[in-house]
């Protein structure tokens, strides 16, 4: 077993937040595709959601299995924690 | 088709086991008004949705529900994977451990295996929203008496989270209705 690490869980809960607002406002844009302050909003959170995703993939590993590190030697994706783990 | 993002779309963190929450909790998993049930009612129905912003939501949602069906499999092996014999006995699942073990499997509160009869698909769009705007209340009600149920933070907090995305997929099968009905009235149904 892997030992849980801190910073790990911070980086994570920074994107599920950041994600999870971005889920919210694309439900919201698909029955009001027109609006001009959400369409900002999300463009402006899906900038910073790729720049926290791409900081966490260089530390922790990918996040999915086609942004894969081709600097890598191993196959990182196999690397425990998966999501359901109690961290 | 569709990616794997390998996180939970909200924390689940259950450090202490809770078989009779288990137990209680399979109901949004395998249930009639449980996030598997949503998952695949949107997902079948959104073939016959006439518009671009219904077809969205409906993959959206479709999607976003499968993202619940994570969460809600993660609580039940949080809550049953330290479980003792005695413990599984006295929580009356002994019948549920003869099959799976303690295994994650899609039955209802009652452990009844899920099945696609809890949900439909129609040709009429109408018809399907409206199937939808229940779906998500009776799902709201679900996840309300399931934090009556429980007294563990841990367990309530993301119950809480789930009950809200309830709250916001109903609002958004009503805006699609809008959308859908105006559709209708276009002279190419008249
Ligand atoms: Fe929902």
């Amino acid at each position: 077993m892997r030992t849980y690490n801190d910073h790990r869980q911070k980086m994570l809960l920074d994107i599920q937040k950041v994600d999870f607002m971005l889920v919210d406002l694309n439900l919201f844009l698909d029955t009001h595709p027109n609006c001009a302050e959400a369409i900002a909003e999300h463009n402006k959170l899906a900038e910073i959601s790729c720049k926290l995703r791409d900081a966490y993939e260089k530390q922790h590993g990918p996040l999915m299995a086609k942004t894969w590190d081709q600097s890598e030697c191993n196959w990182a994706w196999v690397e425990n924690p998966w999501p359901w783990d109690v961290q | 088709m569709w990616y794997y993002d390998k996180k939970l779309q909200h924390p689940v963190n259950i450090k202490k086991g809770d078989l009779r929450m288990a137990k209680c909790i399979a109901a949004q998993l395998g249930g009639p008004d449980g996030e598997l049930g949503a998952s695949l009612r949107y997902l079948s129905q959104r073939y016959s949705m006439p518009t671009g912003k219904s077809r969205a939501l409906f993959t959206d949602i479709g999607t976003e529900e499968l993202a619940h069906v994570e969460m809600i499999s993660t609580m039940m092996y949080q809550l049953m994977k330290d479980a003792t014999i005695d413990d599984i006995i006295a929580a009356g699942l002994a019948p549920y451990y003869t099959q799976h073990g303690k295994a994650v499997y899609p039955v209802d509160a009652s452990g009844v295996p899920f099945t696609a009869a809890y949900f439909q698909s129609q040709e009429d769009p109408i018809t399907n929203i409206y199937e939808n705007m229940a779906a998500e209340q009776k799902a709201r009600s679900t996840y309300e008496r399931l934090i009556h149920l429980a007294d563990d933070p841990d367990i309530i907090e993301p119950l809480k989270f789930l009950r809200q995305r309830e709250v916001v997929h109903f609002q958004r099968f009503g805006e699609a209705l809008q959308d859908v009905s105006f559709n209708r009235m276009s002279p190419k149904y008249h």
